[in-house]
């Protein structure tokens, strides 16, 4: 599978830039020149120079280690959230999808209360709940979303568990549990990986936005979506502030979701 | 008829659920409705005065009485009045939900213009260069959020070339650039789903037969898109009710006083009444825009099972 | 009236060649069998003359006649009705050849031109007969019925009288007795043998020995896209040169029972 992602040319690129944002976050202070919390009012909304980049923004800290930074929050964020999402969804969805009958009804029903939740409501409500506001983030969007992934899952774990050889194995005297762990988890898992790569990029908005209206984050906190907040006021004269938090977001969740999209043009070509 | 009264059922076991977990978040939030209206009140209120403010609204009875009493009153209408601004919350309710519904309506009408006709598109010329364009520009607009968009359509469009305005809700012209923002990306996924149908379409043996039988090209294609028609269709139901749902950030965006923004309001101020009412409110939409969808599915292609797994079947590639 | 010359068709993805250059001619009232077995190319050869072979998967080439018109070529323009009226064609799977969900009914009508009154009554009358001839009487009920209603068998005793309605000058049988029960399948071979009776030309495809010794006046046996034997039945049946022919007729249970 590896080598035939590595064929294609989109898979290419989004893994470069998946790769990208996984080194900035991990490297931050490497590639930052300054620090991006401090405060250098004298320079407010400096253009790019020597020391700045890519300048400063209303409150003089620079743009560059603030975005580089943000990186970080971001993910520090979706990979936990998208890991928790990705380990309820399978467990939940696995055991009733297997399962079936009564326990499958109420997973429909119960899915469909959940679906019918704004994710957006409890993420608000959620924040104030615990101590660290990043995890209350992380709980609010895994309560919101694994309902979603979940439905998924337990489609894809439908329909291999029909097929001939699934039936073939429990008649051989598999056991059940042998099954689920050997076969039906393996084979499903290229789609859950595409599954959960273009549902990371969709995490990875989904923090921007509550960062936008001031959720979870400490004030001041770097992070793209919160840097747009301040650079609201100012979209007549400097838009450059609105455009380059936009463009990180637009980098990390492209290289995800390009990742995401050429697997699934490979373990489902449909065409041709 | 049975299967229309089960969904029916299923509607109302829904609404049930959502409120009840709603009202058990907003329980659970440290800083307690009572407390935020005594601090409104009084600026520095005494113990006593916090409960007696709790008192007055009916805080300090069980999670059960307060729940059913609520919901009592709910289905005739009577949502209470609001901690934050005492007015009736059903006057606040249709005055905000005016221009969110408005701007849902028009981006769902902007993001079935945009999806049907580039779907199409990208159907017929699969593996050509238009092909590609689409789906790359799909992937960007998929990648960034919506609000976003909003900011660059503004910047464009509002501050560079002034032609619309930046703010409020006065005329449906202002709600274009709002309603266009949250199609983009909308559209760019629907049309992933609604071209993958198409091209299944074509390529299923139902064609083949209606083309060995010589059946004319135009008729075939009314067939195909019966068949592909109804994921995107319940794709657009939901797309309609995440954007009364969601529609905050873009609300912020364009300073649009509409239901997202009243309950961000509500939230922050701990305002739970509000909040509650807010959830009913958007969820009854939510669950009826699916409902409706629903119903035009099946007139389109009766045959088709229900609804539970059309969801995941489309995204499960 | 039909001629086969040198056709070619390969996989555009794979480069595999599915079909190396066969040919084979027919005249009027004759009936051609095509055995094979699966993967032989006996079904992507059929399709081929009806240019039914998408283009993008597939890359043709040689030549395919019909009444001294060459068919092939992306040039070539196809004659008026050709697919439908002159060559209509009986699918293997009847229960994914009917669209879905569309109610039968209409999805026949579509595949007729029936504007006028007349046309319309003159068409429900034949068609109520041909259904009863195989044993289906109720058309009201399957006209209105969704695909997914009827069994396999009665789907495919439904395109066949819809195909004999067509009244075409040729017809290709393409695998029609293989998905359906031995019912529908004896009521569906004695149709065939009706119409070869009555002079129409046919072309069966099948891995049925027994299904061509039945029908067919010659035979072209295929095998991994190539013609091994050629010839009348009489002569292929009775005495095989082709090894390959002699494992057929040898696995073929009905034949070597002398059944047919």
């Amino acid at each position: 599978m590896l080598k035939k992602l590595l064929h294609r040319p989109q898979a290419v690129v989004g893994m470069l830039m998946m790769l990208t944002v996984l080194t900035v976050m991990a490297a931050a202070p490497c590639f930052a020149p300054n620090d991006p919390n401090k405060i250098d009012i004298l320079h407010k909304l400096a253009a790019p120079c020597e020391q700045y980049p890519l300048g400063t923004d209303e409150m003089g800290r620079c743009i560059l280690s603030r975005l580089i930074f943000a990186a970080r929050v971001s993910m520090s964020i979706s990979l936990p959230a998208i890991g928790a999402i990705a380990a309820i969804s399978v467990l939940l969805a696995t055991f009733c999808a297997y399962t079936g009958g009564i326990a499958d009804r109420i997973f429909v029903i119960l899915s469909n209360i959940f679906m019918a939740l704004p994710p957006f409501l409890v993420a608000m409500t959620l924040v104030g709940l615990f101590e660290s506001k990043a995890f209350s983030i992380i709980i609010s969007i895994v309560i919101a979303m694994w309902v979603w992934n979940a439905q998924v899952v337990r489609t894809y774990v439908l329909r291999e568990k029909n097929k001939p050889y699934i039936v073939t194995c429990r008649m051989s005297g598999c056991s059940e549990l042998r099954i689920i762990l050997r076969h039906i988890i393996p084979n499903i898992f290229p789609h859950l990986l595409v599954l959960y790569s273009t549902g990371l990029s969709g995490v990875i908005i989904m923090i921007s936005g509550y960062a936008f209206l001031g959720l979870g984050l400490e004030a001041g906190a770097a992070e793209w979506g919160a840097m747009l907040v301040g650079a609201n006021k100012l979209i007549f004269s400097h838009p450059e502030l609105i455009a380059y938090p936009g463009l990180c977001i637009l980098f990390a969740a492209a290289g995800f979701n390009l990742f995401g999209e050429a697997l699934r043009d490979i373990c489902d070509p449909g065409e041709d | 008829m049975k299967h229309i009264l089960s969904r029916l059922l299923m509607l109302a076991v829904v609404m049930f659920g959502v409120t009840l977990l709603t009202f058990f978040y907003t329980s659970l939030s440290p800083v307690d409705a009572a407390q935020a209206l005594a601090v409104r009140r009084y600026t520095r209120p005494t113990d006593e005065q916090i409960t007696e403010v709790r008192h007055e609204l009916g805080l300090d009875r069980p999670f059960a009485s307060q729940y059913i009493n609520w919901l009592g009153n709910a289905v005739r209408g009577d949502f209470g009045d609001s901690y934050n601004t005492g007015k009736p919350i059903i006057e606040e309710l249709s005055a905000s939900m005016r221009p969110t519904f408005a701007m849902a309506l028009m981006s769902l009408v902007f993001t079935a213009l945009l999806s049907i006709p580039l779907g199409v598109l990208s159907a017929a010329r699969r593996g050509g260069f238009a092909d590609k364009t689409v789906y790359l520009f799909g992937i960007v607009c998929m990648s960034v959020p919506n609000y976003w968009i909003g900011f660059m359509l503004m910047i464009v469009f509002a501050v560079n070339i002034p032609l619309f305005s930046i703010m409020g809700a006065d005329s449906l012209k202002d709600l274009v650039l709002p309603s266009l923002a949250i199609a983009i990306p909308t559209a760019a996924a629907n049309i992933r789903v609604f071209r993958s149908s198409l091209i299944e379409g074509y390529n299923s043996d139902f064609v083949l037969y209606a083309r060995a039988r010589g059946i004319s090209e135009a008729r075939i294609a009314g067939m195909v898109n019966r068949f592909a028609l109804p994921p995107l269709i319940t794709l657009l139901g939901q797309s309609f009710g995440f954007t009364i749902a969601g529609s905050a950030m873009i609300e912020f965006v364009f300073s649009i006083p509409g239901v997202g923004s009243m309950l961000v309001t509500a939230l922050s101020s701990r305002d739970t009444v509000t909040v509650n009412a807010c959830v009913l409110v958007i969820a009854a939409i939510f669950v009826a825009v699916i409902f409706l969808a629903e119903v035009v599915n099946t007139l389109i292609d009766p045959t088709r099972r229900s609804k539970e797994g059309a969801y995941a079947e489309k995204t499960a590639a | 009236m039909l001629k086969v010359n040198d056709l070619e068709i390969t996989a555009r993805f794979s480069k595999e060649r599915l079909v190396k250059g066969i040919g084979f001619e027919m005249g009027r009232g004759e009936t051609l069998g095509l055995i094979g077995e699966s993967g032989s190319g006996k079904s992507l050869t059929s399709k081929c003359i009806m240019k039914l072979l998408d283009r993008r998967r597939f890359s043709v080439g040689g030549s395919v006649s019909w009444k001294g018109r060459e068919i092939l070529g992306s040039h070539a323009k196809l004659p008026e009705g050709y697919r439908g009226r002159q060559i209509a064609m009986i699918m293997q799977h009847p229960m994914t050849a009917f669209a879905p969900m569309i109610r039968l009914g209409r999805q026949i009508e579509l595949g007729f031109d029936l504007r006028s009154r007349k046309a319309k009554n003159d068409f429900y009358e034949s068609l109520d007969a041909k259904l009863r001839d195989m044993n289906l009487s109720d058309m009201d009920k399957i006209l209105k019925s969704y695909p997914a209603e009827l069994s396999g068998g009665m789907l495919q005793r439904v395109m066949i009288a819809v195909t004999i309605l067509q009244k075409p000058e040729l017809i290709i049988a393409d695998e029609c007795t293989t998905a359906v029960d031995a019912a529908s399948e004896y009521m569906i071979l004695t149709e065939l043998e009706k119409l070869r009776r009555e002079g129409m030309s046919m072309i069966i495809v099948t891995h049925d020995f027994g299904v061509a010794a039945r029908l067919c006046d010659n035979v072209a046996v295929m095998r991994q896209g190539e013609v091994t034997e050629y010839g009348s039945t009489e002569k292929v049946f009775s005495s095989p040169q082709d090894a390959y022919t002699k494992e057929l007729a040898q696995a073929s249970l009905l034949f070597r029972e002398g059944l047919c």
